[in-house]
């Protein structure tokens, strides 16, 4: 039985993750067994995309602290961001597009009040970058990136709502980049020589995270019923 | 899961849940434990044995600040029918 301490980072982030992913499974079961489906899943996209305007403010306030602190946590962090920042930006504006495709006006999207808890989601994130460490991102970004959709799951999707292509392209681009980005996380992860009060946060905002995007998904698809 | 339920039989895979079930209820009875506080705990829960090996360790790693979200997340689980729900087994519903 290994200690925490003993097992390497991105490990550890991984088996709390993997733990607690089948909260969102459940999510995305009840999303494919809906009977309004096709109603339901354009508000899936307005949920993530509530979520991923977030994902480079989010990146760049992190990083603009991690340049404030001493620390070689930091430092090898604000790097990582550095380099991932411009990989990210715009990713919202592709959720848009999607939307545009299945008759959700953009100014709809941008004009709606995402729920408390995408607020949560998000805001938790916020307060732990600026009155904790910025190194707690990185169990958000773990979560956000390291579980893209696969082809097969989004093919149920497309199969379940008869919605064509384009409405998907934002989730078939995902599957595709995000292996590569978790496996730059996961690097760097290994290579953090994390405080145990650090290594303690990281997984506090993976689970965290997982819990909240539960959270968001159920309020979505109880609004709609069934399920 | 990372980690498969092995050989186990339809019976072992209610009693793996059920066990958990039984984690939660220690997650839930204290405020945080240790680590060294902790494994005593979940060793010497009912079937523990039972839960796959990957899942008891990621539960004996747990911080106690990650036990405060690993029980509402169980719960949660448990409340969708899912990974550890009841089926046939007598787990109760938190």
């Amino acid at each position: 039985m290994a200690p925490t301490h003993a097992l390497p980072q991105s490990r550890r982030v991984r088996d709390l993750l993997e733990f607690a992913l089948p909260v969102l499974r459940a999510g995305d079961q009840r999303l494919l067994e809906h009977p309004r489906i096709r109603e339901v899943f354009p508000e899936y996209l307005v949920l993530a995309h509530g979520v991923v305007r977030a994902s480079v403010p989010l990146m760049e306030t992190a990083l603009a602290v991690a340049r404030t602190r001493p620390d070689e946590v930091a430092r090898l962090l604000a790097g990582y961001l550095e380099q991932h920042i411009p990989e990210e930006v715009g990713h919202d504006e592709w959720l848009l597009g999607d939307l545009e495709f299945l008759g959700v006006p953009r100014e709809r999207v941008l004009s709606q009040v995402p729920s408390a808890a995408v607020a949560a989601l998000v805001g938790s994130q916020y307060y732990w970058i600026h009155h904790v460490d910025p190194v707690g991102l990185l169990g958000y970004v773990a979560l956000l990136e390291g579980y893209p959709p696969v082809h097969a799951d989004v093919d149920r999707v497309r199969t379940a709502t008869g919605f064509g292509e384009a409405a998907f392209r934002t989730l078939l681009l995902h599957a595709e980049l995000d292996q590569g980005h978790r496996d730059e996380l996961d690097e760097l992860l290994d290579a953090l020589p994390l405080t145990d009060a650090q290594r303690s946060l990281v997984g506090l905002s993976a689970l965290t995270s997982v819990q909240l995007y539960g959270r968001a998904q159920d309020e979505l698809l109880d609004r709609y019923g069934g399920g | 899961m990372a980690a498969g339920y092995g050989s186990g039989s339809r019976g072992d895979w209610d009693e793996a849940r059920i066990a958990l079930g039984r984690v939660a209820d220690i997650l839930r009875e204290s405020d945080g434990l240790a680590r060294e506080d902790l494994v005593p705990r979940l060793q010497g829960v009912e079937g523990y044995e039972l839960i796959p090996e990957g899942v008891r360790s990621t539960l004996e790693n747990l911080t106690p600040e990650e036990q405060a979200v690993a029980k509402t997340l169980i719960g949660t689980l448990a409340a969708n029918h899912f990974y550890i729900e009841n089926g046939e087994g007598g787990l109760r519903f938190y």
